[in-house]
């Protein structure tokens, strides 16, 4: 069962970053982002597969499949900005946290700028 | 499993706040500190390999 491995990597750094917190803090925070590495590199085949399935859909579909890739990147950005944004959070630093989050919104916004294009196109090309 | 590498970041904290109490007993204050960071940044190098691999594997698994 995955998920108790999960579970279990979980637990077991809490124990370890709790034991940490009095003495030296940020060896904790290094037990939490090894933690965090540790448990993305367990899910990695899933997501793998998942995206698989993705694009099986997508090549069901007589669309065009040029946006699942910009999809994909998107999730990516989401993904990357969310585990360093969480990280900073746990820190305590929300400023850089808001700040890296900024980042991921403006990177998103940049990249899905193709999307938007093709939707107004379908719609002007709808419209009577 | 790699979780050892959570078990060597533990190691190496609890190792360095020890050297760190019996260094400021035995009266070397700054002997302390230099262990303290110097313990600090071997575990800095290794998650930054960490964090590199995992950069990759999200190259690799997102097709980017």
């Amino acid at each position: 069962m995955e998920i108790a491995k999960i579970v279990g990597v979980g637990i077991i750094s809490l124990i370890l970053i709790m034991t940490m917190r009095r003495q030296n803090a940020e060896y904790a925070l290094l037990i939490s982002i090894a933690a965090s590495c540790i448990i993305f590199f367990m899910i990695m085949p899933f997501l793998g597969q998942a995206i698989g399935v993705l694009e099986n859909i997508s090549a069901l579909m007589s669309t065009s499949t040029q946006y699942i890739g910009l999809i994909l990147k998107i999730i990516a950005i989401a993904y990357i900005a969310e585990f360093g944004a969480q990280i900073c959070v746990d820190a305590g630093e929300s400023a850089i946290a808001s700040k890296i989050e900024l980042g991921g919104k403006a990177l998103i916004l940049i990249t899905s700028t193709p999307i938007l294009f093709g939707l107004i196109n379908l719609i002007n090309a709808i419209m009577p | 499993m790699d979780i050892q590498v959570v078990f060597q970041i533990a190691a190496v904290g609890i190792l360095v706040a020890v050297l760190d109490q019996v260094l400021k007993r035995a009266g070397r204050e700054e002997q302390a500190m230099m262990t303290t960071l110097a313990g600090l940044i071997v575990v800095l190098f290794w998650i930054i390999q960490y964090i590199s691999q995992l950069f990759n594997n999200i190259q690799t698994v997102f097709k980017l």
